[in-house]
């Protein structure tokens, strides 16, 4: 292997670059990748197989390579399982094989080798059943995998995601792509090229000239004359997936330990020019460094200006091969040309190959070349929903039929004559289809042997053989998708472009079937490996699952606020540094001795409005809406179809056609989406409208005993006494002359108002009712004191009190079933037997002893006796400070009847006693409600 | 539930406009929004404005949507169901908070959370930006975008168009 003065299209050699491998110091130049500068140092092991620890040499020159995968780092940045093929050299890079060590060369773990014959396909399968998989899954999972994820945390590594548009997407930058670019950007469209190397051309440089000039030249013309015409090129962009709508996403690499970007095109037509890859022979030690691609060993010959060697050995059966050995020929290379259907062929050498031993004669060779002809890159083809056919002829599957938004032309789509594929990307470039041409060349199929002599490899990354085939046929895994799980075949990184059609030919051939009747696996996104930041990209950390964030926060902080996640919105839990459950305690007593204040903006502000507002709004809940008057409010459930309670809340009627739903804070996008499906579903959706107006307005609550003082003393011009506002009942009003709503509803049992009004302007009057609150030792309550006063009174929370199989009933709502006339949601599935059996799941409170801790949310009430069974759990759970005891609620099954009875509680091995009590342990009879 | 208190960063005052790399970003403060429901909404004399139109007058309309539309710094309205007009109106001025981004990036800037372009126009301005239901169009000048976002939420996007600007 060594550099040739006079080769070398892509690199700079006046930018010389140093670099290491397994700690070796190296030098490359400027615009070598990892695995060029490697060759052209002589480097010719440069990795380790998955399973056996089988040295590997370069089999491809970019994505194709199945075998050099290292760990980079670059100025403190490592990156595992890079590809040295489509990595590009930087200066300073320290580069190492993933899968080995100390070094590729000489690995500890090459001994596996030995045992071979013990590790074929399902061994571990068939092997480690017994006693336990158990016991040995620890061990394997530390000796699987390939490479290591650094610990240390890349900061600055975040992906840009950006979305494009165009009107024809190019992809692949070899001849056919860039003439179907530059055709259509001079017909005037809108044209986006992505070419996956740094400098386009694909395999051009092979050509020596194209239309009379110079590759390099025309390469560099069509370029220009694509952005002359407007047309758009991203370099080290690849093409990985086709999504719905005509969907590309594409990812554009940058300097080395950058983060990707990742481009979303949606283009009007894409052009599949992606090119084919060469496909390796299957044949005794084929899978030895030194084995390498013919079109590899040619491409680094022009890209790079590296000669793989002086001398080799060519095993090629068709046609296409000639320009490449003549290529390598007038390079220096001397070649013997051996036919690659010789009846035992087999590569010598120990490490690294020495030459081919055929029919009793070594021909040696520092480098085997093989070929066994062109794979077209059909993957996103695939992805786009396209269909393939067999060509006998290429012996490869290509394009079938049309797609509507996506036309295959060059090699990809099995044109493999220049001039053909020249053609086809002129009509392409102009949006016309052009009928596939004969191919030219000739090809001998050449495909693996079963029952043939030596190890003979099939995915040179995960080891695969062609015994390996053979036992999956022979024990009847020989669907493809079957085969490539049971063998792993495939599944390297690579995905198989270099494996999988010699796999499916030895399952054809051991099936007495044809390569077509085997079939292909699914081809699915990406198709080269992503780094998972991409997808992500600035969906990371606050932007990962943005919460809702309150117009009082600043307020809430000020007041040393514990800012918790509750439905989506970041709410005070409790207020106060230190012990949350002594802050969460006293909250608790402040709101039933004097009053609490809590801020409820997030509770959902939905208006329906609209002549069958009415009739709307009673068809969605349980409860009967038509008796409700203007300035009145009621509970209510809204169901699903199946009778589950979704949510539960207040309606209030502010006028004849004009409805307020306040429903759970965490369930208003819910809701929201709910009432639109039934408005525009039975409904006259042209009668009824709904505002989802929760953000517009601020709700603070004031709720205990000193509640409506506190309301007094904030000069409003609003009589909210019992008589003229009782429970259940709304105004409108102003306070400093903006609109305020005044709901006399609670959620403690105690005397409450929620007061409404234009967000701006809540900090005012969250200011001013705090200011008066604190006079009389009132003060901010969080969410979890709320918690306790809402289970003090046995009020639910729909998703805690409730499941998914709840129903009204079951939580003491059993009046309008039966005699709500009207239709509504949910109506019929509370009239079936699953609804109506006794031993339904229905909410009690449970009582502990005195002095006993809280039971624990969640735990089971089982039956007593030796095969204990649970007749339901604990929803919720908590220390009462102004009962002084622990209170509870929890869903048993046909608890009514057993109203007084004393039942077992189970937890995590223990059991405890617990009566079932009524679900209200305060005010019943809703004297502090009324106040 | 764990105090996150500290997880989140506080939120700052909007009117503190950011500079960005051909590009800068500030709240507005507009004296209403308006939403108003009904079928023939679309049909007042006020600029109906679409997608990619550009906002020339102080008052106008957003469509969003075939039987609404926003109506910016319209005439004070009753709020409820007007039967006369078959229109459902309520005031959003505290609901949505107004970002504008201008300069030549802005539109790459947007590019990083929404599909747009300007050759592709809608019948609606409302759509997804970084995740977030917007209504976004163009205002006054051509490279001038005023997004309207969930009060809620405008933290949110002010970071994600931050970071977006970040990537230029």
């Amino acid at each position: 292997m060594r550099r040739l003065d006079d080769k070398g299209a892509v690199i700079d050699r006046a930018k010389p670059l140093n670099f290491t491998f397994d700690g070796k110091p190296y030098q490359g130049f400027a615009g070598d990748t990892l695995a060029s500068a490697l060759m052209a140092n002589g480097v010719r092991i440069v990795g380790r197989s998955f399973k056996y620890h089988r040295p590997r040499g370069f089999w491809g020159a970019w994505v194709d390579d199945p075998n050099a995968i290292m760990s980079v780092t670059l100025n403190g940045i490592e990156l595992p399982n890079c590809l040295a093929t489509t990595t590009y050299l930087e200066n300073g890079m320290e580069a190492r094989a993933v899968n080995a060590w100390p070094t590729a060369k000489h690995d500890i773990k090459g001994g596996l080798d030995l045992f071979h014959r013990f590790l074929g396909a399902g061994f571990y399968y068939k092997t480690f059943i017994w006693p336990d998989w158990h016991l040995f899954e620890p061990m394997i999972r530390k000796m699987a995998g390939l490479g290591a994820v650094t610990p240390d945390h890349l900061d600055e590594f975040h992906s840009d995601q950006i979305h494009d548009h165009c009107d024809t997407l190019i992809i692949g930058g070899g001849a056919s792509g860039l003439t179907a670019a530059r055709v259509a950007a001079e017909a005037g469209q809108n044209v986006v090229l992505v070419d996956d190397q740094a400098q386009p051309g694909g395999s051009s440089y092979q050509t020596g000239t194209i239309a009379d000039t110079a590759a390099a030249d025309w390469i560099a013309a069509q370029m220009a004359a694509i952005k002359t015409a407007g047309g758009r090129v991203l370099h080290q962009t690849t093409a990985y997936g086709v999504y719905d709508h005509g969907l590309i996403a594409c990812v554009e690499n940058g300097a080395f330990g950058t983060a990707p970007r990742l481009w979303r095109i949606r283009a009007g037509r894409a052009v599949l020019a992606t090119g084919a890859i060469d496909r390796p022979l299957t044949f005794a030690g084929n899978d030895k460094p030194g084995v390498m691609s013919l079109f590899a060993s040619a491409e680094y010959l022009v890209r790079y200006g590296v000669l793989a060697s002086d001398n080799a050995v060519v095993l090629a059966n068709h046609s296409m091969a000639k320009e490449a050995v003549a290529t390598l020929t007038a390079a220096g290379m001397a070649i013997t040309q051996i036919d690659p259907d010789t009846p035992g062929l087999k590569a010598g050498g120990w490490q690294v190959t020495n030459g081919i031993s055929v029919s009793g004669r070594h021909h040696p060779s520092d480098v085997v070349l093989a070929t066994s002809g062109l794979t077209p890159l059909v993957h996103l083809w695939r992805h786009a929903g396209g269909k393939l056919t067999w060509d006998d002829a290429r012996q490869a599957f290509l394009p079938d039929g049309q797609l509507s938004n996506m036309q295959a032309i060059g090699a990809a789509n099995g044109t493999f004559d220049l001039n053909h594929a020249l053609d086809e990307a002129q009509a392409a470039g102009l949006g016309q289809s052009h009928p596939r041409q004969d191919t030219s060349h000739h090809l001998t199929p050449v495909w693996p042997k079963p029952g043939s002599k030596g190890r003979q490899w099939i995915d040179f990354q995960h080891d695969v053989t062609l015994k390996d085939i053979e036992v999956a046929a022979r024990e009847n895994y020989v669907s493809v998708e079957h085969l490539k799980r049971y063998t792993t075949l495939g599944m390297a990184s690579d995905q198989g472009k270099t494996s999988n059609m010699a796999g499916l030919a030895a399952m054809a051939t051991l099936k007495g079937a044809t390569i077509p009747e085997i079939g292909t696996t699914t081809f699915r996104p990406p198709f080269v490996p992503i780094p998972l930041e991409v997808y992500h990209g600035a969906k990371t950390k606050q932007l990962y699952h943005p919460v809702k964030r309150l117009v009082l926060e600043a307020r809430h902080r000020d007041a040393d606020a514990a800012l918790c996640e509750y439905g989506g919105w970041l709410r005070p839990g409790w207020y106060g540094n230190g012990a949350a459950a002594d802050h969460i305690r006293d909250e608790a007593m402040t709101a039933r001795t004097t009053a609490g204040i809590l801020d409820g903006s997030p509770l959902g502000k939905i208006e329906v409005m609209g002549p069958d507002a009415e009739a709307f709004v009673n068809f969605v809940f349980y409860n009967t809406m038509t008796t409700l008057k203007p300035g009145h409010i009621r509970y209510g459930f809204l169901l699903t179809e199946g009778g589950i309670v979704y949510d539960d809340g207040v309606v209030s009627r502010i006028d004849n056609d004009r409805f307020l739903i306040s429903c759970s804070s965490s369930h208003v996008d819910g809701v929201r989406s709910l009432l639109e499906n039934w408005r525009q579903d039975g409904n006259n959706p042209d009668r009824i409208f709904i505002h989802d107006l929760t953000m517009q307005w601020a709700t603070i609550t004031v709720t205990g005993p000193k509640a409506r003082d506190i309301l007094n003393g904030l000069d409003l011009d609003a009589d909210v006494s019992a008589d003229a506002l009782p429970h259940m009942r709304f105004i409108e009003t102003h306070h400093q002359g903006h609109p305020l709503r005044i709901a006399r509803v609670s959620f403690s049992g105690d005397l409450s108002f929620e007061l409404s009004i234009p967000s701006r302007h809540a900090p005012n009057l969250w200011d001013k009712v705090t200011a008066v609150a604190g006079t009389m030792d009132a003060h901010p309550i969080g969410i979890e004191a709320m918690s306790i006063l809402r289970a003090e009174k046995g009020y639910i929370m729909v998703g805690k009190d409730t499941d998914g199989e709840t129903m009204p009933q079951d939580v003491g709502f059993g009046i309008p079933r039966r005699k709500k006339t009207n239709a509504f949601v949910g109506d019929r599935s509370l009239h079936t037997d699953k609804a109506n059996v006794p031993s339904r799941k229905v909410l009690v409170g449970l009582s502990v002893p005195h002095g006993e801790p809280p039971l624990v949310t969640g735990a089971h009430v089982v039956t007593d006796g030796a095969n204990q069974r649970s007749l339901g759990y604990v929803t919720s759970s908590y220390h009462s400070p102004f009962l002084s005891r622990a209170i509870a609620l929890g869903m048993i099954e046909g608890a009514v009847e057993r109203v007084g009875d004393e039942v077992t509680v189970w937890h995590d091995g223990s059991n405890r006693r617990a009566r079932i009590v009524s679900p209200c342990f305060l005010d019943p009879n809703g004297e502090r409600l009324h106040a | 539930m764990r105090d996150d208190r500290h997880l989140w960063t506080p939120p700052k005052p909007l009117w503190n406009p950011l500079a960005f790399k051909d590009a800068n970003l500030c709240a507005v403060t507009l004296t209403r929004q308006s939403l108003i429901s009904g079928t023939n909404v679309r049909k007042a004399d006020l600029p109906l404005i679409e997608w990619p139109d550009v906002a020339k007058d102080a008052t106008y309309r957003l469509s969003l949507r075939r039987d609404r539309v926003a109506e910016i710094n319209g005439d004070i309205r009753p709020e409820g169901w007007n039967a006369t007009k078959g229109e459902a109106c309520s005031d959003v001025s505290d609901g949505y908070t107004v970002l504008q981004l201008k300069g030549r990036a802005a539109l790459g800037i947007l590019k990083r959370g929404t599909e747009i372009s300007l050759e592709h126009p809608s019948a609606s301005v409302a759509r997804k930006l970084f995740g977030l239901d917007v209504w976004l169009y163009r205002f006054g000048v051509e490279d001038q975008f005023r997004i309207h976002v969930a009060r809620a939420y405008d933290e949110t996007l002010i970071a994600h168009l931050t970071t977006a600007a970040q990537h230029r």
